[in-house]
């Protein structure tokens, strides 16, 4: 128990510090004093961040990154390995995968010519990523060469990566119907993955055909983080290990607020009335090079937009754009772009969420709920019965009879009274 | 009792009507002091505790009212009940029950400076006006014949274990106070027709206005007293008494009635008060006929009769139709028919024939709720034939109806008991009028005593005596033997059957000596302290209440069973698969999961004995995926054992019940208590969508909680899966479906 809270606490004080990183590799293959050019560009953008960052391999008996079910790294990469042997296997098995991806960003860096270990295929199946086993290429008969040339026209999400122009020469992956999941790169429609270059391709020696296949992937989990997984190290450029770690289009929400439109300073309440006039407001901000700055909207694609719901939606809205802001008050750094939109509460009572749901390829997800109570109109707040002019006719009827009734009564008692005296005398 | 002579106007010097009240008041403290006493088994032997289900409601309005002010509890829109729809509580419940002992409450905090807790004004609510119910029987027998039907007839109604069902001490129901306002306002109702006052037809309005404040069975006064007053019509009966007292009641009585926002126009728009309206308009045209037969000769007057007595039922009965038909006024409501046909909800409306409440009465139940009482009843009745005045009438009706919806429905043994007890005393004082009267024993001796009966008495023979003698010792010691018997009766039915929170249960330990099952507040105390405060529970919807008012959670669906569909929702969750049940769950914002399994200890109350409402609650919305006949084996039986259908055992409620039941017998087969099958190892379910957070020290109560969807968007059956199978070698092509 103490050591789970003294590491929770150093994790925390790491945090503050600076984001630490892990990079696993293959130590049979890979002396660290001649590191390979691709090793040292992936350590070089972590320094350049300023990461702590530390070097394993994948037998090391010191390989710890998982303690007392906290995660102790923000970034793991495993590079890709000869031998699929692993040392500590209570540090690094499937599960705890699954558990670091929920603080962690992960990347896995495949091979042609090498297998995962278990686990970590075990892992990216779970995940919905089925990378080819060793010994199958990508090949396409098309190319003059024996590699497969990518173009732009190969890029699956823009957003994640803006050029390309290499000779591929690595595995491909089949990906499962995971929702999550988004194509960073993927094969061309004429080419196809296999180990056999001579005889007729087969259900047997192939593993995705045209654009099945997929050299880089990524899975954007609910928690925020990103599991990449790219076919080959050449594809591991800076630019997409920082989209990768996080670094790059990420999307927080500064502040969420509601209230009603005549009630500025009620922020937040959690009991509105039916056909109130509401306003809603968020501050999004993005991460651009390591700060926070005012996430535009650009297209109608990406609108944001709120649901205000019962089970289903009631409303569906767009959010307006209405300027950049600060999300410290005080401050003078405009961090952050307010949207909002100003609705009609429907003519139902019951507990009604906002909901911004927001999720786009290559960005992390916003979801947002708040639970509001929807009240009924009081006794007092229905109009009054002279305000309905149809009413007029009952109010005025009322009162007639209360006036006939009287003279009724007046007749009754005193003046037939003597008539009937009258008679009797 | 009999003691009414002129000539012994002074006993001890003091007049006797002085000691004749005395005794009177004494008679009273001590009826009074019986009722309450019998009904404090339950606080003696558990402790101060709302009881059973709805009292929790009504608890916890009441406790709302008091932190807050009237007008908030009249608009009081409940954001922590059937969520997401919430409920207008402020209007949907009878007000009645919690604005009472919301006065108590400030009366002895503000003006006594007693600072008593609202629970205990809450718990003993009922045992206090079951005193005031006394009285008011009391009231209404002696207009029926004299004060000593009417003390009979309170003590009767003081102890009858039909009224002390729903009335012991921490049954905060409305039916508490409802009793009391029933027989007030027919008391008040005998007295006004009787001298056709103005006054008392007031005030038999303000208490029926305070009637249908308390409790939605007010219609049955609406009814009644119009049947009355329409009986005496056809009886040839009619006075400008009974025009007065009725046209004074039905004017004041149905303007404050709809006062109650939950009754709002139904007065003039159900059909259930359609028949008040009616005999009201009739009550009118009489007026007017009996005016016209006063200026007109007969032969003209029955022309003049039958004429307009054709025009108006045709009228009224096309209006009645066209109207219903245009929607104007409300159809009867499904519990109406229900009383009718005793089958019609089984078909049409599960959910009322689902409670227990509503089922027919068993006969020995007459027995046993009202003892000497049942066979005394029919005597009652046939004294009042033999006198027949029009107050007499009233009884007769109200007697005959109330047999037969009596045996309709259980709950409406209730209403019965107090016309039980009424014909009881008449019956019982009768009796006693005849044969406790000794006077004509001492004729012989003392003359002077003869006084009234003069004329029919001869100077008997001492034979003759002695016979007399033998024949009231008889009866006599007979009655007390029945008397001494009812009592004793009453108070072993009130102190074994009625007196049972139904919250703790009572039970004995494997020696024998007595100790009690708490698993219901263990559970709720649970989820009252780990959980989040806006955490929404699902149950089903007899705990809702208890939910709500023990475990302060939000719950789903609650003993309020305004909406079905909602209802069904909530047991199509139960009775379907964990992928579709999941759905629903996340759909609705579940966090929490509670059901009641008894096959642990043997509590046949339990869910599993439930489920089959359940299912045909939500089979009733959504007849295409579920069905009930998936749950019985291809024989036709309710099985759990290993002939437990595919369905059954793939339904979450099955998956939930069963989970890790098996642990307790270290693996091997389990048996469950309450259905007596064997549950095979083979059957031991396996959970994904929901996990154990809190089982209850005899297994009572179960409670899950809903897994978040995943991280790496899973679907929860394959995280629960992938986590068990074994690691295979060789690499395969998966077979997934095309990537949409």
């Amino acid at each position: 128990m103490f050591i789970t809270r003294l590491v929770a606490l150093l994790s925390l004080v790491f945090l503050a510090v600076a984001e630490r990183s892990l990079v696993v590799y293959d130590s049979v293959k890979i002396d660290l004093a001649e590191p390979p050019i691709e090793l040292k560009r992936v350590v070089e953008t972590f320094k350049s961040l300023g990461h702590e960052i530390l070097l394993r391999g994948y037998q090391d008996s010191d390989l710890l990154m998982f303690v007392s079910g906290y995660a102790i790294f923000d970034n793991i990469v495993f590079l890709p390995t000869s031998s699929k042997k692993i040392n500590r296997k209570e540090q690094l098995n499937k599960q705890n995968l699954v558990d670091i991806a929920k603080t962690a960003n992960l990347v896995f860096v495949g091979d042609s010519n090498y297998n995962y270990p278990d686990v970590i295929r075990e892992f990216l199946n779970e995940a919905g990523i089925y990378p080819s086993p060793k010994g199958y290429k990508l090949i396409d008969h098309f190319e003059a060469s024996d590699k497969v040339k990518l173009t732009k026209d190969n890029i699956g999400c823009a957003r994640i990566l803006s050029t390309i122009d290499t000779e591929y020469d690595g595995q491909s992956a089949i990906l499962s119907n995971n929702e999550n999941l988004v194509p960073i790169l993927t094969a061309s429609k004429t080419s196809f993955s296999s180990n056999d270059n001579i005889n007729p391709v087969d259900n047997e020696n192939s593993w995705g055909f045209g654009q099945q296949s997929h050299l880089a992937v990524s899975l954007q989990a609910l928690s925020g983080t990103r599991i990449t997984w790219v076919g080959s190290i050449e594809l591991l450029k800076q630019e997409l290990l920082l989209w990768a770690i996080g670094q790059r289009n990420a999307l927080k929400l500064q502040f969420v607020q509601h209230h009603k439109a005549d009630e500025p300073q009620n922020l937040d309440s959690t009991l509105y009335r039916i056909k109130d006039q509401v306003v809603y407001t968020i501050g999004v901000s993005e991460l651009v090079d390591g700060q926070w700055k005012p996430f535009v909207v650009e297209n109608d694609e990406e609108t944001l937009q709120l649901s205000f719901k019962m089970l289903d939606p009631y409303q569906r809205l767009n959010l307006q754009p209405l300027g950049e802001a600060s999300s410290v008050e005080g401050s003078k750094v405009l961090d952050t772009y307010v949207y909002s939109v100003n609705f009609t509460i429907p003519d139902q009572h019951g507990m009604f969420t906002f909901e911004l749901d927001y999720k786009r390829p290559g960005l992390t997800y916003l979801l947002e709920k708040q639970v509001v109570a929807i009240r009924h109109l009081a006794n007092d707040e229905y109009k009054r019965s002279w305000d309905i002019t149809n009413a007029w006719f009952y109010v005025v009827s009322a009162v007639l009879v209360v006036i006939a009734w009287f003279f009724f009564v007046v007749n009754f008692l005193y003046v037939s009274k003597v008539d009937v005296g009258k008679k009797d005398q | 009792m009999s003691t009414n002579t002129k000539l012994q106007s002074q006993v001890l010097g003091i007049p006797i009507d002085t000691i004749r009240l005395l005794l009177q008041v004494l008679i009273f403290v001590s009826v009074a002091g019986a009722a309450i006493s019998s009904r404090l088994f339950s606080v003696i032997r558990f402790e101060s505790i709302i009881h059973e289900f709805d009292p929790w409601f009504n608890f916890r309005a009441t406790k709302y009212l008091v932190t807050h002010s009237f007008y908030d509890f009249l608009n009081w829109f409940d954001d922590r009940t059937w969520y997401p729809l919430g409920r207008v509580t402020g209007g949907t419940l009878y007000p009645g029950l919690m604005v009472t002992s919301g006065v108590i409450w400030h009366v002895l905090r503000d003006w006594f400076s007693l600072p008593i807790d609202i629970r205990n004004i809450c718990v003993m609510l009922a045992p206090a006006f079951s005193g005031l119910t006394a009285i008011a029987t009391y009231a209404l027998t002696t207009e029926m014949k004299d004060s000593n039907a009417g003390l009979l007839s309170a003590i009767f109604m003081g102890i009858a274990p039909g009224y002390i069902s729903r009335s012991v001490a921490g049954s905060y129901d409305n039916e508490a106070i409802a009793i009391t306002l029933l027989m007030a306002t027919f008391a008040f109702w005998i007295k006004a027709q009787k001298q056709g006052s103005v006054l008392y037809g007031t005030l038999t309005a303000l208490l029926y206005f305070y009637m249908v404040s308390a409790w939605g069975g007010y219609v049955f006064i609406t009814n009644l007293i119009p049947l009355h007053v329409f009986v005496l019509i056809l009886m040839g009966r009619y006075n400008h008494r009974l025009y007065t007292s009725y046209c004074t009641w039905y004017a004041i009585g149905t303007l404050a009635s709809m006062q109650i926002p939950f009754v709002g126009f139904l007065p003039i728009r159900s059909n259930d008060h359609m028949a008040a309206l009616g005999v009201f308009g009739l009550i009118q045209l009489v007026a007017f006929g009996d005016y016209v037969k006063s200026q007109i000769t007969e032969k003209a007057f029955k022309t003049f009769l039958v004429v307009s007595i054709a025009s108006i039922v045709s009228l009224g009965l096309g209006g009645l139709v066209g109207l219903t038909a245009l929607g104007w006024i409300a159809p009867w409501t499904g519990r109406f028919y229900s009383l009718w046909d005793t089958s019609y909800a089984k078909i049409h409306i599960p959910i009322i024939a689902s409670v227990s409440e509503h089922q027919p009465t068993a006969w020995p139940a007459f027995f046993f709720d009202t003892s000497f009482l049942i066979w005394l009843f029919p005597a009652g009745i046939y004294l009042c034939f033999q006198e027949l005045k029009d107050e007499h009438v009233f009884v007769i009706i109200y007697g005959v109806l109330c047999s037969y919806f009596a045996g309709v429905m259980v709950r409406l043994m209730l209403t019965l008991t107090p016309v039980i007890c009424v014909c009881g005393g008449i019956a019982v004082s009768k009796l006693f009028d005849a044969y406790l009267d000794i006077s004509d024993l001492f004729t012989g001796e003392v003359v002077e005593e003869d006084s009234k009966k003069k004329g029919s008495k001869k100077k008997p023979a001492s034979s003759a005596t002695i016979f007399k003698i033998l024949s009231k010792v008889l009866v006599l010691t007979s009655f007390a033997y029945y008397l001494f018997y009812f009592v004793y009766h009453c108070t072993w039915v009130t102190s074994n059957a009625y007196s049972s929170p139904s919250v703790v249960l009572p039970s004995r330990n494997p020696d024998g000596s007595p100790t009690i099952i708490d698993d219901y507040r263990e559970a709720y105390y649970w989820l009252r302290m780990n959980t989040p405060e806006d955490a929404k529970v699902m149950s089903w919807w007899d705990y809702g209440y208890q939910i709500g008012g023990m475990a302060d959670r939000t719950t789903l669906v609650d003993n309020n069973t305004w909406n079905n569909t909602h209802i069904a929702t909530v047991g199509k969750a139960m009775c379907s698969s964990e992928e579709v049940s999941y759905e629903i769950l996340k759909k609705h914002d579940v966090d929490y999961v509670l059901i009641i399994f008894g096959g642990v200890i043997g509590f046949s109350g339990d869910d599993l004995n439930k489920f089959l409402w359940m299912i045909r609650i939500s089979e009733g919305i959504w007849p295409d995926e579920v069905r009930e006949r998936d749950f019985f084996t291809d024989r036709g039986e309710y099985k759990v054992d290993q002939s437990a259908t595919e369905t059954m055992k793939n339904s979450l409620m099955y998956k939930m019940s069963y989970y890790r039941f098996h642990d307790l017998f270290n693996g091997r087969d389990g048996i469950d208590r309450v259905r007596s099958q064997t549950i095979p190892i083979a059957n031991a379910p396996e959970l994904s969508v929901v996990e154990e957070a809190f089982t209850s020290t005899n297994w009572i109560v179960r409670i899950y909680k809903v897994k978040d969807l995943d991280n790496l968007g899973r679907d929860l059956k394959q995280v629960s899966a992938g986590s068990k199978t074994k690691k295979s070698r060789i690499i395969k092509k998966p077979k997934i479906s095309l990537r949409e």
